[in-house]
């Protein structure tokens, strides 16, 4: 926000110089123009596509390109290569091969093999697709509700009392202390696991935004509206939620990559996903005795989850400040 | 303000209240009971004995408050008990049936046999509202001079005595009590003790199996001390007995050397060992974290805010963008890797143990240098708004130095978010601890509940949820207490009109 207000001073300041620099004006300047009522009719500003403003912002930035064109290469490598691979956690077939086991990552394998005579490179994208669709549908829940309940916590008083002794309640527990038990008490799981880092954590995306929309409610516009007869709803949905695009963005970034990190650490201390599911919390579990022995087992699952992380976060973050209209000037 | 601050504790005693009370049900109700057996050896072991299997098991889930268990030999008493007149046996007889079915029905039990012997036993299911009235019922354990009833030792004499005595010194000395010494002095921090007021959470199983969750949690932990004492008998011996927590045992128990030794029925005592407790660990770990965190964030923030757009706060600013969105395992084994490669410090905490500084170095640090980078952020844009203040352009008209202008002016106002955001950095930290301890294997809360879960050790599960809700909640409280008198302006009893 401060750099769009630094933006705003130097434009200014350039257009008092051009100003400045005019010289005296004569009559031979002006010529007569007839009255054109054809261009008098036409409306003359600029077109201003919203979407078309915030592509442009995002992709202005270079280190956003290269991120996103990161995140497009784990995100695809991740959701197509096991389909060709057929990566399995049980499979076995290897187990004798001593050929097989602890290669060093060469051309034949890129990332090496395991104890098990397993490929690396499979693994980790077979670990890195469960991760990234925890991720993914765990923000795209956290986030619906979030906006929904929110969006009603900031219009409606009643609810507000409830909503604010849940949240006091809520928010001062650690919500790794939360997932943990949940996840614990639901058994493992898939859909257990997203259950259990759902369940409250949308209150935190909800309180942000109640925060706002209590911040947009009683602006001017909005009583305006409100004076002319358009019912709340609507004034929520269409005057104030579209405001609130980048601060929805921004959460869902961040709980995008809080799901994976917290997923990582739940496999990693055995909760969480049911033992025959590939993870890469999971991978960094297993292969961590082997830390020294052979590092490229257990650094290379780590820094595909640090790059992923990583690449996901800052796309994100210039995502929300690009949909932020703000900046679009 | 005094009625506020009232209702504030009273508000986080019902959060603390609810929140125990949520996961007990939660947990004692969706987690299958048989799972706790599934790590137990003693399972094995017993298969083929259908009878001890049924009875330990029993025995197991009546100690975890799901059932009350009555065997024969309790049932035949309980019989006994109710009807003063008749004689109940095991034997299988038709009268004894009767009575056991009679008592049964009438106090709500099932009756079943066992397998093998077909002997009686009886089981209540106990609802989960009486399970949890159980455990908050026990929670907070008072002793009194009427607290041990001995049917073997009716003459025990029931007092509170200050007195000066042979082993421990001055001491407020209690009998008919469950402690000796109730309130006693030594030189080891906070240098007066109390043992009048316990924390009762259940007992721990299957792993600490029989020891109480506060022992567990709180009990210092590794290998036993010897200390020289003076015995009331003259004696002066070295022993790893902690004098300090006699305990009446009862005479049926009766260890006869210590007897001799204490010359009274208080002999059964707790160990000393060398380890701080779980509960130790953890709080030296995050405190140093803590402060670590704050130590090396501010002066980043200040240097930022300084340097805004010039490459510091450019350099700083990808440096923050990385760490904040790197997990956190991966993070603590990057830094791991670094401090064991370059700076020889352990990389796991039980290879020089708890008595060797070097092992606590890594994970206090790392578990203070996640914390730094939320903090980086919030206080760099704080520091930012502040620069374009009235107070301080008006500080530059006077023609005061930027320096003088961040010392006396800025960093005055900017010490109300350090301490507002301390609170956060205590559930933050808890979170932290939970990765740290269990990647270092440091003995500490942290590392106890991803094992306690593992284990299905349900009653430390709820003990620790407990203790970090506590831990929670009222650092909450105490940050906006501790904001009010950093902040005067801001008046904690008018906060609730947001409006």
């Amino acid at each position: 926000m401060a750099d769009a207000i630094d933006n705003e001073r130097s434009i200014q300041a350039l257009t008092e110089d051009k100003l400045g620099n005019s010289d005296l004006i004569t009559d031979d300047d002006f010529v007569q123009v007839p009255l054109d009522t054809l261009a008098s009719e036409k409306i003359d500003t600029p077109k201003y596509s919203y979407w078309g403003s915030v592509a442009k912002a995002f992709f202005s930035n270079k280190v956003t390109v290269l991120m996103l064109v990161l995140v497009v290469f784990i995100l695809g490598m991740s959701f197509i290569q096991p389909l060709f691979s057929g990566y399995s956690l049980k499979d076995v077939s290897k187990i004798n091969d001593l050929g097989a086991r602890y290669n060093w990552p060469s051309s034949k394998y890129w990332f090496g093999t395991d104890q098990n005579g397993q490929s690396l490179f499979d693994a980790i994208w077979a670990g890195a697709r469960t991760s990234i669709s925890i991720g993914v549908i765990g923000t795209l829940i956290t986030t619906t509700i979030g906006v929904i309940v929110g969006g009603i916590w900031g219009v409606s008083k009643r609810l507000d009392k409830v909503m604010l002794e849940v949240y006091n309640v809520i928010s001062n527990v650690p919500s790794l202390l939360i997932i943990i038990v949940l996840s614990y008490t639901l058994g493992s799981g898939f859909w257990n696991l997203i259950f259990a880092m759902t369940c409250t954590s949308w209150l935190g995306t909800a309180y942000s935004i109640r925060v706002y929309v209590m911040m947009y409610r009683d602006r001017e516009y909005n009583i305006a509206s409100k004076t002319l007869g358009t019912p709340t709803f609507r004034v929520v949905t269409r005057n104030i939620l579209p405001y609130l695009t980048s601060v929805i963005v921004t959460s869902a970034s961040l709980s995008l990559s809080g799901f994976i990190d917290y997923e990582v650490f739940l496999s990693y201390v055995g909760v969480g996903l049911s033992q025959n599911v590939p993870s890469l919390g999971r991978l960094i579990s297993t292969y961590s005795p082997y830390m020294t022995s052979y590092p490229y087992l257990f650094w290379l699952p780590v820094l595909t989850l640090a790059l992923l992380t990583i690449s996901l976060y800052v796309v994100g973050q210039n995502l929300a400040d690009a949909s932020d209209p703000r900046t679009h000037m | 303000m005094k009625k506020y601050i009232f209702f504030r504790i009273l508000r986080s005693i019902v959060s603390i209240f609810l929140v125990t009370t949520l996961t007990y049900i939660i947990i004692y109700t969706m987690v299958p009971r048989r799972d706790v057996f599934k790590q137990d050896p003693n399972i094995q072991k017993m298969a083929s004995n259908p009878d001890n299997l049924l009875d330990y098991e029993q025995t197991a889930y009546d100690k975890m408050n799901y059932i009350d268990y009555v065997d024969t030999k309790g049932l035949i008493s309980k019989v006994e008990n109710a009807h003063p007149d008749v004689t109940a046996t095991a034997k299988h007889t038709a009268t004894n049936a009767k009575l056991f079915q009679d008592w049964a029905k009438q106090n709500g039990y099932a009756l079943h046999r066992y397998q093998v012997s077909k002997n009686y036993y009886a089981v209540r299911e106990l609802p989960i509202w009486e399970r949890v009235s159980r455990f908050y019922g026990s929670l907070i354990q008072i002793d009194s001079p009427w607290k041990i009833h001995d049917s073997k030792n009716p003459n025990l004499a029931r007092y509170l005595k200050i007195e000066n005595d042979k082993t421990v010194g001055w001491a407020l000395v209690g009998s008919g009590t469950k402690y000796r010494y109730q309130i006693y002095f030594n030189g080891s921090f906070p240098y007066i003790h109390q043992n009048i007021l316990k924390f009762d959470l259940g007992t721990s199983y299957p792993t600490f199996a029989g020891n109480s969750v506060t022992q567990v949690i709180g009990g210092r932990q590794g290998q036993t001390v010897s200390t020289k004492y003076k015995f009331p008998n003259g004696q002066v011996m070295n022993t790893a007995d902690n004098v300090y927590t006699r305990q009446y045992q009862s005479r049926a128990h009766r260890d006869e050397m210590a007897y001799d030794r204490y010359k009274d029925d208080y002999t059964n005592t707790d160990q000393v060992n060398q380890d701080p407790s779980m509960i130790g660990t953890s709080f030296r770990a995050g405190i140093v974290a803590l402060i670590v965190s704050y130590v090396i964030a501010i002066p980043i923030a200040l240097g930022m805010a300084r340097m805004k757009g010039k490459w510091f706060d450019r350099f700083f600013t990808a440096v923050v963008t990385i760490f904040i969105s790197i997990p956190g395992l991966a993070f603590i084994y990057a830094f791991r890797y670094l401090g064991s490669q370059f700076f020889g410090l352990p990389d796991s905490f039980p290879t020089k143990g708890a008595s060797a500084i070097s092992s606590w170095v890594l994970p206090t640090i790392i578990l203070g240098m996640m914390g730094i980078w939320g903090i980086v952020i919030w206080f760099r844009r704080y520091m930012i708004d502040q620069q374009q203040s009235d107070y301080v352009k008006f500080a530059k008209a006077k023609g005061l130095t930027d320096r003088e202008i961040y010392r006396r002016h800025i960093f005055k106002n900017a010490s109300i978010p350090i301490v507002q955001g301390i609170p956060g950095s205590i559930i933050g930290l808890i979170g932290g601890a939970m990765m740290t301890e269990t990647i270092f294997a440091m003995p500490g809360m942290g590392k106890m509940l991803p094992n306690a879960i593992t284990d299905h050790n349900n009653t430390v599960v709820i003990g620790l949820v407990f203790i970090f809700a506590i831990i929670s909640i009222m650092s909450t409280l105490l940050g906006d207490i501790l904001m009010s008198i950093v902040d005067p302006r801001i008046k904690l009893s008018t906060s609730g009109s947001e409006e």
